[in-house]
């Protein structure tokens, strides 16, 4: 029966035609096929899950677990894909009312496993009304729309653009957001009935899309590079950047006074980086949600060390640093010691040495109300 | 010459100059008769390529994957079948007795009696007398086949909006709106001036066919037909005709718009077939004479085009192999191959996003008495324009003790998305409410049903093509035409999305052309 075919176990396909596919899937690059039991999800959502326009099913490689279980769970509750005017949720809400907990599970994993691709833009809006636009929705997707759990915030960037555009017409005129019980959704739909009107959900969307060109590059290379990055650390530890760093005269205030960066270092600019609530199941935005600013840069901190080390990168690679804070509620200057207090724990201690050239600023607010300290850093990549 | 010429006019003069040859030339040119070669298309006579091994792999093992399976290995081509479900058949679908219903989300069984004449096309169910290239496959394979009855004059109309929302059979309707219509021309011939166009003797002509056409008295009057149907009596009593249906109630309802010519169709009108026991014996009947390997359970992962074959990457069994072939032919549904890593041509793809994702849903009724049979119905359709919008009567097992209905065909997308949106036990209880209002005791006849929403279901998710005018005229072409080495196929390649004869043809087409550019590589020497 099988005189034709080739077992390849592990398959390299080589796309040799010059044809472009212009959907995002023609790259050369092994094939991660869903488990037996996640098939129907391929039959609609693609081979690795990476969205077909065609039948309104959107990528779901690459989302984190948690959107991934919720939006699972959203349509079991009929959430979503219970009013009539949301067709393609109502086409998928039987699909996840099927699923046992373990195939759901096994669904989040996979689609965890395989490689994120960028997809094809599609939506022609104008990203710079978008960027203004977009503010409100970074309060809890993101400044780059990379999600939050703690906002039950999707990630944006990436995803399929028409889906986006879908959603958030969906969002608009009610046919999400509005069935009782879907918090989150209704929240949603306010935030997206802030958008005057169809051009803007288009512009917005146009946003999102430069923020995976422009910052992220082509995703397939990020894992790779995080890769690469990771191999380097594992043959032969994180050898700093060639840079010196001048200390501060007569101080042992743990900041350099300046940081020289040689030619042909490669730089690694990261955004600002803002805390995960202490306590999510407390009033939102409430001083007891976010805690204290010791609370909060502890958090940022391990939010960007999660982040650097995805990159294969640590905090000994900071060259620079820029910190912003609010004025604790009631109060009318910053709390620096609290956030110093966080600080030393992760620059000028004996494990990690190395600091950056810094500067730290009191400012009127952050994006969302409550949130007191952000943290930008520019990085020196070790040589390889 | 100041009047314009009528067609007629036109014809007689023709005549009069060159004879009754130059008429009928005359009338093909204007299409008036049919000519013979509109009727045929000729079936692909393939070269047989011998010991100069052609690997072909065929993605999807529908209708029109197995056609070209079956004429490519009987020229010598290498062939193997890559099918994504666990059948063959694609949407050539009857379920009987214990069969799994695959759709998405609503996986069903078929609970049907265990008998020869219980069975559901859920797909195909109806083959017209032109669908030669079917039929030609039907008789090749030894595939029985019966009549089907498809319009039935003793039927009922329903429409809640009309005649009080009682049922009418199908035949008194006809009668006497065109009773009434025949009326009001004989009228009209009567009043106008028609000298201008007519003469005497065409205008009694006329009036002549106007009381044939309606049933009409002497006095161009309709008082009623036969044709209706008798009130009662007949055979050893006087017949007594039925009082004409009340005519703005007929206006009134929505039969007329498209339902009531419906039987004329090209594709529609009588007589019709099925194959005896399930229209799935020409699935049957294919495979039984494909000696190529078919693999199910198969979902294609990557299709890539190189400069001499196309590379087809599938998971089976755990693993994930490859097959290289010189030549592809595709015939997983259009709106799926998206999903599918590929390397197809820009155009190509747009061209696939320009055809629509059709929606088509069906239920079939296992009742436990033929009722309907009763009701002096046998075969064919009650149109009701109530959700389910048509009720079929089968065909086989005539006077037997059971039967199966099939208690809609829902062809718009408002309500297909209506019934897809419910369980399979809401679909039925809204079909038999929907029942109740034309046939009384329906609801305690229904034992068992299957539902089959064919734009949810496993592998197909949509049925059936939708092409607009534009899409026809810009990309028809691009997508009949290979991508390199790749041949898009199916009823989605055809005028004729929806039925057999579409895939047979598209298959057909592509094959005429893969051994044009076959002979042009080898040489027709072989």
């Amino acid at each position: 029966m099988m005189r034709a075919a080739t077992l390849i176990g592990t398959l390299l396909v080589t796309a040799a035609a010059a044809a472009g596919s212009g959907d995002g899937l023609s790259s050369t690059r092994s094939i991660v096929p869903a488990p037996e039991t996640l098939r129907p999800c391929a039959v609609c959502h693609g081979v690795e899950l990476v969205g077909n326009r065609a039948v309104e099913a959107p990528r779901l490689a690459g989302l984190p677990a948690w959107y991934l279980r919720r939006q699972l769970e959203a349509f079991r509750r009929g959430w979503r894909g219970s009013h009539p005017d949301d067709v393609s949720g109502m086409e998928m809400r039987p699909q996840a009312a099927v699923l046992t907990d373990a195939q759901l599970e096994e669904a989040v994993r996979y689609a965890a496993s395989v490689p994120e691709r960028r997809p094809p833009v599609t939506v022609t809006g104008d990203p710079e009304r978008g960027r203004s636009l977009f503010q409100s929705c970074s309060a809890c997707h993101g400044p780059r729309g990379e999600g939050s759990e703690a906002m039950l915030a999707p990630p944006l960037a990436g995803q399929n653009d028409w889906y986006l555009v879908t959603q958030l017409r969906r969002f608009r005129s009610g046919a999400r957001g509005t069935v009782p019980g879907d918090d989150q959704g209704a929240a949603m739909r306010a935030s997206v009935l802030a958008l005057p009107d169809e051009q803007a959900i288009h512009d917005v969307v146009a946003y999102v899309n430069t923020l995976t060109e422009t910052d992220q590059g082509e995703p397939e290379m990020r894992k790779t590079a995080a890769a690469a990055a990771a191999l380097a650390v594992a043959f032969g530890g994180s050898a700093a950047a060639d840079v010196t760093r001048y200390p501060l005269p007569g101080s042992d205030f743990p900041i350099a006074q300046a940081v020289e960066v040689p030619a042909g270092t490669t730089l690694v600019y990261h955004s600002g980086m803002t805390p995960r609530p202490a306590n999510p199941d407390a009033e939102r935005f409430s001083a007891e949600f976010w805690g204290d600013t010791e609370a909060q840069a502890m958090s940022v901190f391990a939010r960007l060390q999660e982040s650097l080390e995805a990159k294969g990168l640590g905090f000994g690679d900071v060259v620079k640093m820029q910190v912003f804070l609010v004025a604790p509620p009631g109060e009318d200057a910053m709390d620096f010691d609290g956030f110093m207090n966080a600080y030393r724990k992760f620059f000028g201690s004996e494990d990690q040495p190395n600091l950056p050239a810094r500067s730290a600023f009191q400012v009127a607010g952050l994006a969302a109300p409550g949130m007191l300290v952000e943290v930008e850093v520019v990085l020196a990549r070790p040589g390889r | 010459m100041s009047q314009p010429f009528s067609r007629r006019q036109f014809l007689n003069m023709v005549g009069a100059a060159g004879g009754s040859a130059a008429v009928y030339q005359a009338s093909l040119a204007l299409g008036l008769l049919p000519s013979a070669a509109e009727a045929h298309t000729p079936r692909a006579e393939l070269m047989n390529v011998g010991q100069r091994e052609r690997r072909v792999v065929i993605l999807g093992a529908g209708l029109s994957g197995l056609v070209c399976a079956y004429e490519l290995e009987r020229a010598g081509y290498d062939v193997t079948v890559i099918e994504a479900s666990h059948r063959v058949g694609g949407r050539n679908l009857t379920v009987r007795s214990g069969d799994p219903i695959d759709e998405m989300g609503n996986p069903q069984v078929c609970r049907f009696d265990e008998h020869p004449d219980l069975y559901f096309n859920c797909g195909p169910a109806r083959i017209p007398a032109h669908h030669e290239n079917l039929l030609h496959y039907c008789r090749m394979l030894d595939v029985p086949l019966e009549v089907f009855v498809n319009v039935n004059y003793h039927a009922w109309v329903h429409d809640p909006e009309a005649f009080g929302g009682r049922p009418v059979r199908m035949r008194e309707y006809m009668a006497d709106a065109r009773g009434f219509m025949t009326e009001l021309v004989s009228k009209a011939v009567n009043k106008t001036d028609f000298d201008a166009v007519f003469s005497d003797y065409d205008a009694e002509r006329l009036l002549a066919f106007l009381r044939a056409y309606g049933d009409l008295d002497q006095n161009n009057l309709y008082r009623g037909s036969r044709r209706a149907g008798y009130l009662r009596g007949g055979m050893t009593e006087p017949p007594e005709l039925k009082t004409p249906l009340d005519f703005t109630e007929i206006l009134k309802s929505s039969f007329w718009q498209f339902r009531m010519h419906w039987g004329e169709g090209e594709d529609q009108a009588a007589p019709l077939m099925q194959a005896v026991g399930g229209n799935d014996n020409i699935i049957r009947g294919f495979v039984r004479n494909i000696r190529s390997p078919i693999v199910t359970k198969a979902p294609v992962q990557s299709i890539m085009l190189r400069e001499t074959g196309v590379d087809v990457v599938y998971h089976h069994r755990g693993r994930l192999r490859q097959i290289s072939a010189d030549y592809c032919f595709n015939c997983i549904p259009k709106h799926l191959i998206h999903g599918i890593r590929n390397n197809f041509p820009a155009e190509y793809l747009t061209a696939m996003n320009n055809v629509g994702r059709g929606k088509l849903f069906k239920i079939g009724l296992q009742m436990k008495e033929r009722f309907w049979e009763k009701e002096n119905i046998y075969g064919g359709i009650t149109w009701t324009n109530q959700e389910v919008e048509q009720i079929w009567y089968p065909t086989h097992g005539i006077h037997g003790r059971k039967g199966i209905v099939q208690g809609a065909y829902v062809f718009d997308d408002a309500t297909n998305d209506l019934f897809a949106r419910l369980s399979p036990a809401e679909r039925i209880e809204l079909a038999i409410q929907n029942g109740e209002r034309i046939h009384p005791d329906y609801r305690e006849h229904v034992e068992t049903g299957v539902t089959v929403a064919w734009h949810r279901m496993n592998h197909q998710m949509g049925c059936t093509a939708q092409w607009s005018e534009e899409a026809r005229q810009r990309y028809f072409r691009t997508l009949q035409r290979p991508a390199g080495r790749h041949y898009l196929i199916g009823d989605q390649i055809s005028y004729h999305p929806g039925w057999q004869e579409g895939a047979v043809s598209s298959a057909h087409h592509a094959l005429a052309e893969l051994d044009r550019r076959v002979r042009a590589e080898l040489g027709s020497s072989v």
